[in-house]
Order: C-alpha cells, then sequence, then structure tokens
C-alpha cells in the first residue's frame, strides 16, 4: 500500500505535469456540460425530426419524410422566407443604429454615463414585459400611436398587428428597438480600445474627424463587428417572444418565423415530430453563416 | 426514478432546449413531479396524506377561481393530511403547459382540458368512467357535446365540468335605434342591421379573426355550420368542406367583414373584444357572459351606464341550423399522478350538488353544467341576461361535427384552419374558391393521417 500511493502520485502528477494531458483533462467538465446540454438535445431533436412523433402518440421512424413534406407546405415557406427578412432588414438597421449609437456615446459630454444607462434599457427589461407594452401602444383601440395620429393629425392609423405587412412591420420595429443596445454596447466597448496614438497619427496627416471614424475607427473594430453581426443575426434569426407576444404568427400565418411556426405545431398542433423538424431547418443555415464569419475573421 | 424513465424525460426536455426557443417554452413549463406509474384501479386510500395539483385557465371572471381554491382547499380539509393545490395560468398558455407535462410524462394531477383536448392526449389520461357515471346518476346527465369532449373511442378520459356559454352581447340602446331592441335572430340580420349601425353610430360589430382559440372558434366554426357547411361527413374521415353552403358562409363572412365588423379583428385574442366592448368601441359581440357581468357593481370593469344598456342574445340560426360551440371544461386525472383515487374523488368532488352550485353562484352564470340538471339554478331567474348563456348551451357542437370528434378534428381546431380560412376569405373574397380548395387541402392532409 506504501508502496502503490506514491506511485500514483508519481503518476498523476506526470499526467498533471503534461501540457497536453492537463489540457484535455480541464476540456473534461466543459465537454460533459455541452454533452448534456448541447450535444443529446441535438441529437434527440434530430431523431424526433425523423419521426412522426406526437404528443401523447407512439413515434414511428420516417426517415427524411418530415423534410421533404415541408417545401409542400405553403405556410412553411412563406415561414421561411419571413424569417430571412425579418432577421436580413432588422441586422442591418440594428447594426446601422448600433454604430450611430456607440459613436455618439463614445464621446464625453455631460451625463454621459446616464445616457448610456438608459439606452441599455431596452435591452435589460424582460423581451416579454416590454413586448406587452408595446402591444399596447399597438393596440387598435386604445393605440398611442392611432390615437396621436388621429389626435394630432386627423389620420385614422393603420390596424398595426392585423394586416400582414403592417404587422410584419410592427415586429421588426419592436426587434429593432430591442436589439440596437447590442450593438451599440459591443461597438462601444470596442471603440473604446482603439489606440489614442492612431488618431493623433491620422489628425497629423490631416484627416477629417469622420476619415478618422471611417479608416481608423471602423477597420481596428471590424472582428467586434463581425462577431456582434454574427451573435445578432443567430439571435433574431431564432427570435420567437417578440412574434409570439405580438401576432403569434398572425394574421392567418403571415408573420411567422421558424421558432412560432415549431411552436404552432409541435405543441399546439401536437405533431411535434414536425415541430422538432421545422426547428431544424434553422441550423444548416446558421451553419454556414457562422463558418461565413469565422472565415472572414480568420482571413484576417 | 429509473434510468429509463430519466432518460426519457431529459430526453424531452433536451429536445425542448435543441429545437430552438419555440420548444424551449416546454422546458419552462415542465413542473416537477414523477413518472412513477401508478396502477389506475388503486382503490383511494387516504391514509398518510398526499398532495393533488390541479392545473386550470384563469377564468375571465376572477370569484370563479376564487371558488376552485376555497373547493379544493375544503376538499384537503375532510382528508387529514392532503393538501390541493390549483395553479392558475393565462388561458393561452394552457395548452402548451398541458403539452409538457404530456411529453415529460409528469406535473399536475389533475388537468383542466378545454374542448377535445381529451382525444389528443388520449394515452395521457385515466378512464374516468367510474366517476361519471357517479355524476351523471347522482347530479344529471352530460349534453352530448359534453360528451363528445371528453369520451375518447369509448372510454371516458375527462369528466365534462363546466360550459362557457358564447351569446351576443350587445347594446340595447345603439341596436335600439336600427329597430332592433332586442337584437338580431338570423345572419342576414346580423348583417343588414349590423351595417346600419356601424353606419349610423360608428360601432361596428366585433369579432376576432386572429388566433383566439376561443372568440375565433365560437364564431366562424358556428358561421360555417349555419350556412350548412362542414368539414368532414359523418364518418368523420371524409372531407366535406368544399360545398355551396360553405361558400355562402364564407361570402357572408366576406360581406360582414367589409360592412359591419370591426376592422382590427385580424389582431384580435380572445381578451380583445372584453376590452373594446368596456371601451364602448363596439355594439356587440359574441362571447361568454364576462363582458357584461364585469360591468356590473363590484366587478373589475364596473360600469353602470355600460351594464343599463347591455343585453345578450342567444347565437344567431342561418338558412340550415342554428348551433354554435361553446368553450368546455373537464377534468382529466394524468396517468402519471402518483395518487389516482384521490385525484378522481377530488374531481367527483367539485360535481357533487352543493359544490357545484356555490361555484355556479360564485362564476355569477359566467359557468354552467354541461348537462340540464342546472337550468333551474337561481343565478339564471336572478338576471335574465346571464339566463340567454345557459338557454345556448343546449345548441353547441364540437369540432368536427357531424363526424364524432377525433384527434383530427382537434388538430384542424388547435391549428386555426377553418378560422384561417374565414381570415384569408374576408381579406380577399375575389379569392373564395382558391381558398376554399386550398382549405380544404389543408384539412385531406390532416384526415388522412392515422387517427
Amino acid at each position: 500500500m506504501a508502496a502503490t500511493t506514491p506511485a500514483l502520485t508519481r503518476m498523476t502528477s506526470g499526467v498533471l505535469d503534461r501540457e497536453r494531458s492537463l489540457g484535455y483533462i480541464l476540456l473534461v467538465p466543459a465537454l460533459v456540460i455541452l454533452g448534456i446540454f448541447l450535444a443529446y438535445p441535438f441529437a434527440f431533436g434530430l431523431w424526433l425530426s425523423l419521426t412522426d412523433a406526437t404528443i401523447g402518440g407512439d413515434a414511428h421512424f420516417v426517415g427524411l419524410a418530415q423534410f421533404r413534406f415541408l417545401p409542400k407546405d405553403p405556410i412553411f415557406v412563406r415561414t421561411l422566407a419571413n424569417t430571412f427578412v425579418y432577421t436580413f432588414v432588422t441586422v442591418i438597421i440594428k447594426f446601422g443604429l448600433g454604430l450611430v449609437m456607440a459613436a455618439v456615446l463614445n464621446v464625453n459630454y455631460r451625463f454621459n454615463q446616464f445616457v448610456r444607462s438608459a439606452m441599455l434599457l431596452p435591452y435589460i427589461v424582460p423581451t416579454v414585459l416590454s413586448t406587452l407594452a408595446w402591444l399596447w401602444m399597438f393596440d387598435p383601440t386604445y393605440s398611442v400611436f392611432n390615437w396621436s395620429l388621429l389626435h394630432w393629425f386627423g389620420v385614422r392609423g393603420p390596424y398595426w398587428l392585423g394586416q400582414g405587412n403592417w404587422a410584419m412591420v410592427s415586429l421588426m420595429l419592436v426587434n429593432i428597438w430591442r436589439g440596437t443596445p447590442f450593438f451599440g454596447v459591443l461597438l462601444l466597448a470596442a471603440m473604446q480600445t482603439v489606440p489614442q496614438d492612431l488618431y493623433e497619427a491620422a489628425a497629423v496627416d490631416g484627416a477629417t474627424a469622420f476619415r478618422r471614424w471611417l479608416y481608423v475607427t471602423i477597420p481596428t473594430i471590424r472582428p467586434v463587428i463581425m462577431i456582434t453581426t454574427l451573435l445578432s443575426i443567430i439571435l433574431t434569426f431564432a427570435d420567437f417572444q417578440i412574434i409570439y407576444v405580438l401576432t403569434r404568427g398572425g394574421p392567418v400565418n403571415s408573420t411567422h418565423v421558424l421558432s412560432t411556426y415549431a411552436f404552432q405545431v409541435g405543441i399546439q398542433g401536437t405533431e411535434i415530430g414536425t415541430g422538432a423538424a421545422i426547428s431544424l431547418v434553422m441550423f444548416p443555415i446558421l451553419c454556414v453563416t457562422v463558418a461565413v464569419v469565422l472565415w472572414l475573421l480568420r482571413r484576417d | 426514478m429509473k434510468r429509463r424513465q430519466f432518460l426519457k424525460q431529459f430526453g424531452v426536455a433536451s429536445a425542448a432546449l435543441a429545437g430552438g426557443p419555440s420548444l424551449m417554452a416546454i422546458l419552462e413549463a415542465c413542473g416537477g413531479g414523477t413518472a412513477n406509474a401508478p396502477n389506475p384501479s388503486a382503490t383511494v386510500n387516504f391514509a398518510g396524506g398526499g398532495e393533488l395539483h390541479l392545473l386550470q385557465w384563469t377564468s375571465f371572471v376572477p370569484e370563479a377561481d376564487r371558488k376552485m381554491k376555497e373547493l379544493l382547499s375544503r376538499w384537503a380539509g375532510k382528508h387529514s393530511g392532503w393538501t390541493a393545490t390549483v395553479d392558475i395560468i393565462a388561458s393561452n398558455d394552457l395548452q402548451t403547459k398541458t403539452s409538457a407535462a404530456v411529453l415529460s410524462q409528469a406535473g399536475p394531477d389533475i388537468i383542466q382540458m378545454e374542448y377535445n383536448w381529451p382525444w389528443l392526449y388520449a394515452q395521457a389520461c385515466l378512464d374516468v368512467g367510474d366517476v361519471v357515471d357517479r355524476v351523471q346518476k347522482k347530479v344529471g346527465p352530460f349534453y352530448d357535446s359534453a360528451k363528445s369532449q371528453a369520451l375518447v373511442k369509448g372510454r371516458w378520459l375527462a369528466v365534462p365540468f363546466a360550459f362557457v356559454p358564447n351569446g351576443w352581447v350587445y347594446r340595447k340602446d345603439l341596436w335600439g335605434q336600427a329597430g332592433k331592441p332586442n337584437f338580431v335572430d338570423n345572419h342576414d340580420d346580423l348583417l343588414r342591421v349590423g351595417t346600419q349601425v356601424r353606419a349610423a353610430t360608428g360601432k361596428p360589430v366585433g369579432e376576432a379573426l386572429g388566433h383566439a382559440y376561443g372568440d375565433a372558434t365560437t364564431m366562424w366554426y358556428s358561421t360555417m355550420w349555419n350556412y350548412g357547411g362542414q368539414e368532414v361527413q359523418k364518418d368523420g374521415k371524409t372531407v366535406a368542406l368544399n360545398s355551396k353552403e360553405t361558400k355562402a358562409a364564407m361570402q357572408w363572412a366576406a360581406d360582414m367583414w367589409s360592412k359591419a365588423l370591426d376592422q382590427s379583428g385580424l389582431s384580435w385574442d380572445d381578451s380583445s373584444n372584453n376590452k373594446a366592448y368596456a371601451a364602448k368601441a363596439i355594439s356587440a359581440t359574441l362571447n361568454g357572459a364576462s363582458i357584461y357581468i364585469n360591468t356590473l357593481p363590484g366587478h373589475s370593469l364596473a360600469d353602470p351606464d355600460l351594464s343599463k344598456v347591455t343585453s345578450a342574445a342567444v347565437p344567431i340560426k342561418g338558412p340550415k341550423a342554428q348551433s354554435t360551440i361553446h368553450l368546455n371544461f373537464a377534468h382529466a386525472v394524468m396517468k402519471w399522478t402518483k395518487n389516482p383515487g384521490a385525484a378522481k374523488d377530488l374531481v367527483e368532488f367539485l360535481m357533487q350538488k352543493e359544490n357545484f352550485s356555490e361555484f355556479l353562484d360564485a362564476a355569477n352564470g359566467y359557468d354552467s353544467y354541461p348537462g340540464a340538471a342546472f337550468d333551474s339554478h337561481p343565478i339564471w331567474a336572478k338576471d335574465p341576461v346571464l339566463k340567454q348563456f345557459n338557454d345556448a348551451v343546449k345548441l353547441a357542437r364540437w369540432p368536427g361535427w357531424p363526424g364524432p370528434p377525433s384527434k383530427q378534428s382537434s388538430k384542424v381546431q388547435t391549428s386555426f384552419i377553418v378560422v384561417d380560412m374565414f381570415a384569408k376569405v374576408v381579406q380577399n373574397p375575389g379569392q373564395l374558391d382558391k381558398i376554399l380548395s386550398d382549405t380544404e387541402g389543408q384539412l385531406n392532409t390532416i384526415y388522412n393521417q392515422p387517427a
């Protein structure tokens, strides 16, 4: 026993001393967590999508039948298009507004700290709560928007959530309102790391403030822009709460995105297999997006 | 918990995570409890105590929820060591939470099922035929519409509890100006007089055309039936939507929309018409009695002026029928409960004559017994407006009528396929035939699936 303990200690310390083996050992907790909360759920979701499972019913393996059926479903096709439009439009606008917001907040002025905190509010307030407030603002009966339009301008406002295009515009408006601070804060943090001497050198060379921003700030914070945009695409693509609270995919399924349609089919319609397939459609699309962004980052 | 049970439950919750935010709701909704399979035939054994959980919606009449809590406490007080609690959640979330519980085979011991949900979740519900037999014998028989909800392939999988009958709630003052102080009794008149009222007062008829699982279902299924349309034949398998009767119903809807309805109805949920009526923005709506009850003194939206000019009428008739579909509740004892005997006892306790009578009183006439047993209850004599709602109970049909209820008809309902057909046609009346044909295709897809 006495001889075994030192031998074990030697072996253990040997393993821990080697950088390569220590690295793998330190990775184990993270891998276990990823395995439990990411790999297994993903595999189970994948399995569900390959079955005709219903809630409270039996599941039979149907191969890719669910995925083959989806393109024949006109609501799914509309939903897929909605998801792309919703993501594309809002991410671009959020990025533009976030960049302006960061540039403004990066300037020192009175109450700067207060303004920075206030700008974060949309992102801090729980999404469902703030979206409920928007729901009231869009309400056709009590709407602050429509009341103001009618009483101040004599114009009857649209049925914000009751007409297909207006409903989508309303959803985008709320998503942009909520998501802009995400860009603003991360880009602001990046801007504050840009070395001051670069600006000074550019100023000595005669660059105007705008050109310094364009040729010094933007290239320096480019990696952060890429990562922030990537995260925003992922979050927006999988958005659920805003749409569910405001329109539930209506009117007439015209504002569904993949997550809300998966919910309607999988939970309300009890076709959990089909619902899982709809959810998983996001996966390859997001994989390609991530790969492209990471490739661009590496190229830098 | 056995390894397999753990893997199954964990897998379901995990799949919810993998499936994106939509299915995350499942995980969030999953409550505690275990999946230990009970012996369904267990006799009631109250020794040693225990606990029961009932999951139900938030009633539009809060007094009904308070009474439910009180009744559960009273039941628990009769059995030493027992507790019985009711989890009250928003009506729109009840099905989500039910689905989550069924997926994870854990959660509330008793779930308040709505419409034909026992058909959707049949494998998760215990047979409660013994309770139903005793209740029908002691209290009174259930209507066919209540049976259709809970009697699944010959087995009672839930005990019918109550209806929330719908009727037309309307402004006597506004409809009186158009010569109809007692409202109208058919679709043609609703269109004709509703048009006059909207033109004269600016107050349209209000009805949901969005995914409002209660109001929209009630209004648009009954419109289809009243004109003679139906989604399926009596065999419950052959889709029968595409008919001149359904077209007539769709045409009426399109006319009604353009001339008499509130144009914001496409975004309405189940609370929207309540709000619009309370705000005096509409002249009439098809709804439960809550709109009227809440205007009465002592209630949340008490408005003596409005209650004075508010009355109610039974659902209108069409060329072929006078029908409706009411929100109905039934209590299902879930198969994962550790206390099936006690759960059944509690469900039966709620249906005892004196207890249900108290519940009716507390609900102020918002709920009705799912049969004729309480037709002479004093609550209906107290207020003639409320009596209209109880009179409407017997007009009820069920999703999938005239076929037997089925999983398919429940899917059609929960996916809002019929409601969406009407929502599409009011926006594009010129596309009526295509909309009808597309909807027929959707129904065929669902009805061709195995039961």
